[in-house]
């Protein structure tokens, strides 16, 4: 099923909006939708609601032999395959360009950014590692899916805890939840994806486009910065050409909406972790 | 499609002005078809609605293999070869041997399927078949064990598909269980680190064993045609694209269930499965003297 | 007797039901239902476009898409893709949208056993929200049967399901149970009739060891468990119906 563009009255609308310095769903340029975020019963389990865009991310892993080369490395891997649930257009199977775009930047973002360590992952050198695994489910497309995605698979990440082991010799034993407190994953820092969109040459941009915003922007970038100020990621594929003003511009918005983001995550880490602390006894 | 057909001028005053022949009727309305026939107690094949088509299995068809068998079931022909490969054991099962059941249905048995990745319905059935093994605990895993940790036998039981008409679930756990009971592996020596299968003499009860199946479940499968759920048992390719729904039963031979499932048409009263059960045990004894027949 | 899960107390308690309706944004109905610890999301777009390749000219396609919590989808989610779709074409009145498409997709949500049951829970109410025309309403339970006790126990966690000898899931449509429950109120004062009571069992899948007359067991209490469930979705349509009633007036 083809995605159905946007009607000219909603085009032009919107696009006379943004002249007018204003968003048809009332935000301002640089705001960001309401983030929610939800935990699962069980660690690594993170809803993540954008606005109405909404993701599921879920961190699990298993124990694997490590690859000859690498004897000390653990493994991180990331499924971002879009579900037709976000939308009909999206079809099971055959990817369409976009898709292949959001989830190559959501693995750019997360992978290569370095944001967990992956030495840290080994229990025998040569034999054993752990492999981590992140499925991000994307549930309801409303526009700027990456961000989504990013903030839930972080906080998964963060959220989750691994069962604990003992390496005697060359045996290990695996303990369950219950047998001992599971481990947290060591988490070097937190990457944060924000995407502007630009229209009308580039005079007007906004972050978190909504999805009828995507359909008529005239370019876009996502950026990606951690609390640290430091840039793990830029992407800008295609789209108008931007001065180097405006691309600094960006970054100082970036770097505001990025330290909102971490302290809302933080917030939210801290108050679970709370409310299992009270359960548990 | 032959053309229509007008009929005597003596008869078409008292007919209408058009007949078919019977097989255009046929390929116009299949479904009506076999409801003239159906209505009378009999089947287009000339079978009776709870009648099976003859079947016959033979082992030990693919020399190559380690155990194989063929089945037919009417116009329906499949082969399934197990091979089995010394293997490394999965790190959370270090003395459990595997075995990977796959039905591949390729373009050569129908045209309905294409070639490329396995169809859904491939897939189903594989999936059906690894469950019944499974879940019915057929084979105890640990005897495919070499040493701990180590090494263990891995068994991969293909099945194809040569000519499709139907009932492809039945005839492909009767020739997966055969072709396990035909199974024979050469006994392996394991010497630090290293597992020596010898190949050279042939194999005799000293130098390989069989497999031990702590049951052999057979399977007989019923399509329901209609909203009257009319009982088809075994039905064939054309019979089974006018049915929406089937019941398939999966016995051992000590008569108790492997599996029972009913997917698909409207809503079946309980007195149907059991009918269909008691069929089904008719059925696997019928099946089982025509296995037992072959081997010797 | 005590259940490996420490929240229920007997063998033929169900977890607390829980569901919610309309969720999704982009899709045209959409429903989640939980059963305990297992949930599952679903969604439903139809009647749309249809691929000339998928296209049936009396009525509408319908396509099942079952997506695991964890890894790819695999053979499992294939067969379970299957028993959804096949139970559903008889259930939908698909002629009424002729050379349609009707996708319907399957997301676990959380996974503690009977997945397909919750499942099937969560596309019967997709399917009522998103407003596509059924013949009736189907609700789904599954039991086992332990390998220690021998006992039939209903809706079963993962921890219990690795005790099981055999799993049985079973769909029952609510036009038997309505015939069922008429014949009850004429049988008032014959006690056994109720008893003898069965449901027409729509969709059927059980694997694992067992004998003929546990199957029926099940069967049978599988069929008393699935009117609890019929009777909460038929709650939730009502209280979701009465809300948007109160939003048109307000």
């Amino acid at each position: 099923m083809k995605e159905a563009d946007p009607s000219t009255n909603e085009r032009e609308f919107l696009l006379q909006a943004l002249k007018d310095g204003a968003r048809i769903d009332g935000r301002k340029f640089y705001d960001f939708r309401t983030l929610r975020l939800e935990f699962g019963s069980e660690y690594g389990a993170v809803e993540v609601q954008l606005g109405n865009t909404r993701v599921l991310a879920k961190v699990s892993c298993e124990v694997i032999r490590p690859y000859t080369d690498k004897p000390t490395e653990g493994f991180l891997t990331f499924n971002t395959e879009l579900s037709p649930m976000a939308s009909a257009a999206f079809e099971v199977g055959r990817q369409t360009d976009e898709e292949v775009l959001v989830s190559r930047l959501i693995e750019k973002a997360m992978k290569r950014s370095r944001a967990l360590d992956t030495e840290g992952l080994c229990i025998v050198a040569g034999e054993k590692v752990w492999s981590i695994r992140v499925d991000i489910h994307f549930l309801d497309h409303d526009g700027n899916l990456v961000d989504a995605a990013c903030i839930a698979a972080i906080t998964a990440l963060l959220h989750f805890r691994r069962p604990d082991v003992t390496v005697v010799g060359e045996d290990v034993t695996i303990h369950t939840l219950e047998q001992r407190n599971p481990v947290p994953l060591s988490v070097h820092h937190i990457p944060i994806c924000v995407t502007f969109a630009f229209f009308d040459n580039g005079e007007r941009m906004i972050v978190d486009p909504t999805f009828l915003e995507e359909q008529v922007k005239e370019g876009d970038m996502t950026m990606t910065l951690n609390v640290h100020k430091e840039v793990c990621a830029l992407s800008k594929a295609g789209g108008i050409p931007m001065d180097l003003d405006q691309i600094l511009q960006c970054t100082r918005v970036a770097i505001v909406k990025v330290t909102e983001i971490t302290a809302q995550i933080q917030a939210a880490l801290d108050t679970d972790a709370k409310k299992r602390q009270v359960s548990r006894k | 499609m032959t053309a229509l057909e007008s009929t005597s001028p003596s008869l078409a005053a008292t007919s209408p002005a058009f007949t078919f022949s019977a097989s255009t009727f046929q390929k116009l309305h299949p479904t009506e078809f076999f409801r003239k026939f159906a209505s009378q107690g009999v089947r287009p094949d000339g079978r009776l609605l709870n009648a099976f088509r003859p079947t016959t299995v033979h082992y030990g068809v693919i020399t190559t293999a380690n155990g194989s068998a063929m089945v037919r079931i009417g116009g329906t022909t499949v082969v399934c070869g197990v091979k089995a490969e010394v293997a490394e054991p999965k790190l959370h099962t270090p003395d459990h041997g595997y075995f990977v059941p796959n039905v591949d249905l390729s373009p050569i048995c129908s045209g309905a399927f294409r070639p490329g990745p396995p169809s859904a319905q491939a897939q189903v059935v594989s999936e059906s078949i690894d469950r019944v093994l499974k879940e019915s605990k057929v084979l105890d895993l640990k005897d495919l064990c070499i040493e701990e940790g180590k090494a263990v036998w891995a068994l991969w039981v293909d099945v194809v598909c040569v000519s499709y008409d139907g009932n492809i679930y039945d005839a492909a756990l009767t020739a997966v269980m055969a072709a396990l009971a035909n199974v024979r592996i050469r006994k392996p020596t394991y010497d630090e680190g290293v597992v020596k299968v010898s190949g050279a003499e042939d194999m005799n009860d000293d130098n390989s064993f069989k497999l031990k199946l702590a049951r052999t479940p057979l399977s007989a499968t019923f399509a329901l045609f209609d909203t009257s759920l009319t009982v088809l048992a075994d039905p064939n390719d054309s019979e089974e694209s006018i049915c929406d729904g089937s019941i398939s039963v999966t016995l051992d031979e000590h008569g108790q269930l492997c599996a029972v499932s009913k997917v698909g048409a409207g809503s079946s009263s309980q007195s149907l499965l059991k009918q269909c059960i008691d069929r089904t045990r008719e059925r696997a004894t019928e099946l089982r003297a025509i296995m037992s027949q072959q081997q010797q | 007797m005590s259940r490996l899960d420490r929240t229920r107390t007997s063998a033929h308690q169900l977890r607390p039901f829980f569901s919610s309706q309309n969720l999704l944004n982009r899709a045209d109905g959409s429903a989640q239902f939980d059963f305990g610890g297992s949930s599952v999301l679903c969604s439903v777009v139809g009647p749309a476009e249809v691929k000339i390749r998928q296209e049936k000219l009396d009525k509408a396609t319908i396509e099942v898409i079952a997506r695991p919590l964890v890894g790819l989808p695999g053979v499992a989610d294939k067969a379970r893709e299957r028993s959804i779709q096949e139970t559903l074409e008889p259930l939908i009145l698909s002629s009424l949208h002729p050379r349609t498409l009707v996708q319907i997709v399957v997301q676990t949500m959380k996974d503690d056993g009977c997945i397909l049951s919750t499942a099937f829970n969560a596309t019967i109410l997709a399917l009522l929200d998103a407003g596509i025309p059924l013949q009736s309403i189907l609700g789904s339970v599954t039991c086992m049967i332990d390998s220690e006790t021998n006992e039939i126990l209903l809706d079963p966690t993962t921890e219990e399901l690795a005790r099981s000898k055999s799993t049985h899931v079973f769909v029952f449509d609510n036009k038997t149970s309505i015939a069922g429950s008429a014949n009850k109120d004429q049988a008032k004062d014959q006690d056994q009739d109720q008893d003898s009571l069965e449901g027409a069992i729509l969709y059927s899948d059980s694997t694992g060891i067992f004998t003929e007359n546990e199957y029926f067991e099940c069967a049978h209490a599988g069929f008393k468990a699935a009117q609890a469930v019929h009777g909460f979705i038929r709650t939730a349509v009502q209280k979701k119906l009465e809300k948007e009633y109160q939003q048109t007036q307000a």
